[in-house]
């Protein structure tokens, strides 16, 4: 089947789905137990000043700052690990450790620790996002081919010449599968932490609709969330195929 | 002399047994000389002292000339084109930008891929990766190259064209060639001296002169005396095999 036919065949179901979903909520009835994809557009027409103006900046803030962090450390703690054994050895089963702690669940705590504060919401990002770069960055740091490591060893490179030139191009597609995965959870710890309380957000503004049980404006920001996420992994896509253009396409 | 073997013993931190034991031996400068020997008798281990990745437990290694090692695998560098990845060597050294640029040109010139230079290694065939690979081998400025197995991974026509091709540079270069291969008529096809590999561990190398000239043509591996050499040699390296 070719790409093509895949698309479409993908984009009648995801209308169709839309479809059934219209016609579930007329059959239901109600716009407090499931409004209608359009009574969810409508909503999020009417409401497209704060939303936008308003909420959306401010989800975006947490996304992109948050994003940037848990690249910047995930990518920090792989580099120390690579970089020494003794490191790796240390740090690795912690980090693992703490990963088995519910990061969405921790939230509360920072809650505590940090008030309802922009510092708040980006740490919830970054801790659930952090670890999964370091390790998706690390394999691909360690699974560097040796044989390469030994001819540059040949030519007299030294460690930093290794690095630069071997192991950072060799965890390159690595990184960007690590990549995908925080842009995606940056989106959702944003809403998160902003469900726990932020003055503004799409999260937040979610909350508010919750407590008036105004389902379409409940889902009108989730809306907003996913479009971002899939415009963000597009982006991310397109960068990837530009850099890593030298790889096979096996 | 461009290298030369003195007492040398050798053993591998993790294994009991020496690899290599009191051995010695020279390489003239300018020659080609092979390398033959089963696999694991120690030929990659002489190409690694040589290159000072180890350090021989006993004895001396006098090497006058640099040494530029080209892997059986090509090894080129999938996210570099032909000529970053020819221009390897020069960036670890340093060499200022323009300079490297030219000296890239040159060899790639010279191993016939002008044109090819910006291609990525997936769009080369296996022939022309390894034209690359030991394009980048020259660029490490040796006077001697070490070849390891450097044909082995090609098909046999592309292997037959690729050992011709390596004969022209040999003799248009000025180079000292040390080839390690296990196949007999590769060996005496290329080389002006064979080196056979035999025991465990290796005291010495038993040493098998070509008698044919340094433009010599596929057709004089049919030579009565060529082909004598050959089944000797295939005597000598089965023997070690059934050991």
């Amino acid at each position: 089947m070719s790409v093509k036919t895949k698309k479409v065949i993908g984009g009648l179901f995801g209308v169709f789905l839309l479809l059934m979903w219209q016609v579930l909520s007329m059959v239901i009835g109600n716009s407090f137990i499931l409004p209608s994809p359009l009574a969810v557009l409508q909503n999020l027409r009417e409401n497209s000043g704060e939303i936008f103006l308003v909420h959306f900046p401010a989800t975006m803030q947490v996304v992109v700052v948050g994003a940037i962090l848990s690249i910047v450390i995930g990518v920090g703690f792989a580099l120390l690990m690579d970089a020494s054994t003794i490191i790796a050895g240390a740090v690795y089963p912690i980090l693992t450790v703490t990963q088995t702690i519910p990061v969405m669940c921790l939230a509360p705590v920072l809650v505590l620790w940090l008030g309802y504060t922009m510092k708040m919401r980006v740490l919830v990002v970054v801790l659930a996002n952090f670890f999964s770069v370091t390790v998706d960055m690390y394999d691909g740091l360690q699974s560097t081919d040796e044989e390469k490591s030994r001819l540059l060893s040949s030519f007299h490179a030294k460690r930093w010449q290794q690095l630069v030139m071997l192991r950072l191009p060799s965890a390159m597609p690595h990184f960007f599968s690590a990549l995908h995965v925080v842009i995606v959870w940056s989106v959702v710890g944003a809403a998160v932490a902003e469900w726990l309380g932020a003055s503004r957000g799409l999260g937040t503004y979610s909350r508010y609709c919750l407590s008036g049980l105004d389902a379409a404006g409940l889902i009108a920001p989730l809306l907003v969330l996913t479009v971002v996420a899939l415009v963000l992994n597009k982006a991310v896509k397109l960068i990837e195929y530009r850099v890593l253009k030298w790889r096979d396409e096996r | 002399m461009a290298l030369k073997f003195k007492n040398v013993t050798f053993r591998y931190e993790d294994e009991p047994d020496c690899i290599m034991e009191n051995l010695s031996f020279e390489i003239e400068k300018g020659g080609l000389t092979s390398f033959i020997g089963a696999s694991g008798c120690g030929k990659s281990t002489a190409f690694r002292l040589i290159n000072g990745l180890l350090t021989p437990q006993e004895g001396e290694i006098i090497c006058e000339e640099k040494c530029g090692y080209m892997p059986q695998h090509d090894l080129l560098f999938p996210w570099k084109n032909v000529e970053q990845n020819v221009m390897i060597p020069l960036v670890v050294q340093k060499v200022a930008k323009a300079k490297r640029k030219a000296m890239a040109a040159e060899l790639i010139s010279r191993v016939g891929l002008e044109g090819c230079e910006k291609k990525y290694p997936k769009e080369l065939s296996g022939g022309m990766r390894q034209r690359v690979a030991f394009a980048r081998t020259l660029s490490t400025g040796a006077n001697m190259l070490l070849l390891d197995e450097p044909f082995s991974a090609l098909d046999s026509i592309t292997r037959v064209s690729m050992q011709e091709w390596l004969l022209e540079q040999w003799r248009a270069l000025d180079k000292t060639i040390l080839l390690v291969t296990h196949d007999v008529d590769e060996a005496v096809f290329l080389s002006e001296r064979i080196l056979v590999f035999t025991g465990h561990p290796v005291k010495q190398l038993m040493e098998i002169p070509v008698p044919l000239p340094k433009d010599r043509t596929r057709s004089m591996l049919l030579r009565p005396e060529i082909i004598k050499l050959k089944e000797e040699l295939i005597k000598v390296l089965r023997q070690e095999a059934t050991l």
